[in-house]
């Protein structure tokens, strides 16, 4: 009688052994090897269907088949870095990904986690007689160097920021796009006398609202000076009177009721999508406006973008970069680095502007007509980060107190005066609880 | 025989040796082979990443680079920080507010169904909300209630009004707890007819007789006499209401952008500091001690609640 249970006890423990060795078995499925061969692994921000998705999976089967190079790729989109983060402490990290500048810095350049790409610069691009440097010149910097002057970033697509409209509809705009502040408010109130609604904004995404308050910012104080604002822990530099003149200015937009009506009330993307069907004049917005609104488009438009206008002497264009890097505790960093020259070879770049719409760093490239303003300004003009790079050196500052006030204010919620008041306070709050 | 009797009755008090007894011993032990691989993943995936949790929150760590001491400073900053502070108002908000409003509509409910045919199908239709993906149904709502939504279409229509901005700041914070009272609902309702199912009938034709009016045999049959559903049901929205994630954040969100911070509960407060956003903060450590302050503080509610909510069964 002793006997028994304690085989059912044997048996049970046995049962449930193989029960969970069973599960675990199921779990384990990516276990193949490439044979001996180089390979390398590819955590891509993009899906497969999408467009820059599919002009990266073509360049990687041409590089597979010219190299004998087996590319592991996952499609992870958007949230690949997110990923990576929480892969770094296991060690078990991908050999390459690809992101916003910002993004990538965030998360790998502050723990000094990523590998420097300053060799890549010096590769010949397959197929040219140029360098990475060449067509990746120094005016990227902002986006792919380390306050060291390490690169982590080699880019491979643009993105500018520009004030976009419909040339087919504002055909005076188009012949003299303003360029200052005064000349693009003369143009805002004439179309408010003429009946019409001046400007477009989802103002429930306050990365955008931000784009205003950060530019004019930016516009005031120069590059850099957004950043070096927010950097103070006393906050004194809000009081400079360049600055509240700026807020104020901003603050008038919303005053003067210039936005399209329902604007601090919609679900993205309703507010761009009737600007895209002629219900507002202008939309400032990155680069890829066009690609987003055109599916909802009218037939006619004619997408045109100028840069923002300017309060003095300030004309560089807010932008930002995306960007393949590789974290440090890659193991086939190598053969990575290898195919990140290979994608910039102007056969296989060119795609992210032609069939992808979208800008390259090689301003030698064709260009869609779309974006034939945006990459002119990125050929000429000084390149700032969008923001000037708030959004990524103090994103938690940037994300609850910068954003949502900016929203505020372009929704007419608060004015210049409690703007700066109460970002001043929260400035303080924040360099006292993070400094 | 004084002498003998302690013996007699030491031994008394042991159980008789049986057959019956060994076995039943022998298989009282055979829980623990059952028990040990539930209580080993519930250690590794429950305990453990709380007791990390616990001591990530006293340090400061961006996930990546070595975690650096910093005592109880996170807890004495998220103190001061306006954002946690309204997270937190916004959670006890909609434990209070919404809580409230879904215990009501669901006695209201199930007062009007408890005798109505096809009660079964209204049960099934008023659950439904429930098992809809929330995400799914905040997108829904964004379109129903934005300017140029549905839902101003038909007002307009209807009687003429001008698009009300249902989704601006001022409006979205009590969008989202209709949206979270309309979510849960059909939930509770199911529950506590559950609990007023067991009622014998008899209880409400006397309470008829005696002239009882609806409040009444809701005071003094339904309450008293579901009391341990209820409770039950209580606690299980105190601890639901504290996870509440995914309408607020595809609600009042986008794609890649959450809510704006007044909006925010607790659960979006973790979030945000710590993988949330376009530009993440990777705030492990200060994610992690306001998790600990929510956790700490809901243990209480949830002893109080039931505490409080503590009564002597009535057996019927």
């Amino acid at each position: 009688m002793r006997y028994r249970p304690r085989v059912k006890t044997a048996t049970a423990l046995l049962a449930t052994a193989v029960l969970g060795v069973t599960l675990a078995g199921c779990s384990s499925g990516d276990g193949g090897g490439s044979g001996g061969g180089e390979t390398f692994t590819y955590w891509s921000m993009w899906q497969e269907s999408e467009p820059q998705g599919k002009v990266v999976a073509a360049a990687i089967a041409d590089f597979e088949q010219e190299t004998g190079v087996d590319v592991q790729v996952e499609w992870q989109g958007r949230d690949n870095v997110t990923k990576l983060v929480a892969a770094l402490r296991s060690g078990d990290v991908p050999d390459l990904i690809d992101q916003q500048y910002f993004t990538i810095k965030n998360a790998i350049v502050r723990g000094d986690q990523f590998t420097d790409l300053t060799d890549v610069y010096d590769m010949p691009i397959p197929g040219e007689e140029k360098t990475v440097r060449d067509v990746v010149p120094a005016k990227y910097d902002a986006f792919t160097t380390t306050d060291d002057g390490a690169h982590f970033l080699v880019p491979y697509e643009i993105i500018a920021y520009t004030i976009w409209y419909d040339a087919a509809r504002l055909p005076e705009v188009a012949a003299e796009p303003p360029q200052t502040w005064e000349e693009f408010t003369q143009v805002l109130a004439a179309s408010k006398a003429a009946g019409r609604n001046p400007l477009a904004l989802d103002a429930d995404i306050a990365g955008y609202a931000e784009y205003w308050t950060s530019t004019a910012l930016v516009r005031a104080l120069g590059p850099g000076g957004l950043r070096a604002l927010v950097a103070q822990p006393d906050a004194a530099g809000w009081d400079r009177p360049e600055v509240r003149d700026a807020i104020g200015e901003v603050a008038q937009l919303a005053a003067n009721d210039w936005f399209i009506p329902g604007y601090d009330s919609s679900k993205f993307p309703a507010v761009q999508t009737r600007w895209a069907q002629g219900e507002a004049d202008f939309l400032y917005m990155g680069s890829w406006a066009p690609t987003e609104t055109g599916s909802v488009a009218g037939p006619d438009v004619e997408y045109r973008s100028f840069n923002f206008p300017t309060f003095g002497t300030d004309d560089s264009l807010p932008a930002s970069a995306i960007g393949f890097a590789i974290p440090k505790a890659a193991e086939n960093a190598d053969v990575a680095k290898r195919f990140m020259a290979y994608f910039l070879n102007a056969d296989r770049l060119s795609k992210i502007s032609t069939e992808a719409n979208n800008l390259t760093p090689r301003t030698d490239l064709p260009v869609p007509p779309q974006l034939a303003d945006a990459n002119e300004l990125v050929s000429t003009k000084e390149l700032n980060p969008i923001t000037d790079g708030v959004l990524g050196e103090f994103s938690d500052f940037d994300k609850e107190t910068f954003q949502p006030l900016s929203a505020q204010l372009l929704t007419g919620d608060i004015t210049a005066e409690a703007f700066i008041e109460q970002v001043k306070a929260r400035q303080i709050d924040y360099w006292k609880a993070h400094g | 025989m004084a002498v003998g009797t302690p013996a007699a009755g030491g031994r008394a008090r042991r159980p008789p040796p049986s057959a019956g007894s060994v076995l039943d011993r022998d298989r009282r032990k055979l829980y623990i082979p059952f028990l040990v691989p539930a209580l080993l993943l519930y250690l590794a995936f429950v305990i453990a990443p709380s007791v990390a949790a616990l001591w990530i929150s006293f340090h400061r760590w961006d996930g990546v680079s070595d975690m650096e001491w910093h005592g109880l400073g996170n807890y004495v900053a998220l103190l001061s920080d306006t954002v946690f502070h309204t997270a937190l108002v916004n959670t006890l908000v909609i434990l209070v507010v919404a809580g409230g409003a879904i215990f009501v509509v669901s006695f209201a409910i199930t007062m009007l169904i408890r005798e109505m045919r096809g009660r079964k199908f209204v049960r099934s239709v008023l659950f439904f909300p429930h098992i809809v993906s929330a995400i799914v149904l905040s997108i829904v709502w964004g379109f129903l209630f934005q300017y140029n939504g549905v839902v101003n279409a038909i007002l307009g229509a209807l009687f003429g009004t001008g698009p009300i901005p249902w989704l601006d700041d001022a409006n979205l914070f009590p969008m989202i707890l209709l949206g979270t009272v309309w979510l849960s609902t059909g939930l509770y309702v199911t529950i506590i007819l559950a609990g007023v199912d067991r009622i014998p009938a008899y209880f409400y034709e006397d309470a008829l007789l005696a002239g009882a009016n609806a409040f009444q045999r809701l005071r003094h049959v339904t309450l008293p006499l579901s009391w341990d559903v209820i409770t039950v049901a209580a606690t299980f929205w105190t601890i639901s209401s504290l996870k509440i994630f995914e309408f607020i954040y595809a609600f009042g969100g986008t794609t890649a952008d959450l809510p704006p911070p007044a909006v925010w509960n607790s659960a979006l407060f973790v979030y945000g500091e710590s993988f949330g956003g376009r530009s993440p903060s990777y705030l492990f450590g200060y994610a992690s001690a306001s998790a600990m302050l929510m956790l700490a503080l809901f243990s209480v509610l949830v002893v109080v609640l039931r505490r409080v909510l503590r009564r002597d069964p009535v057996e019927f």
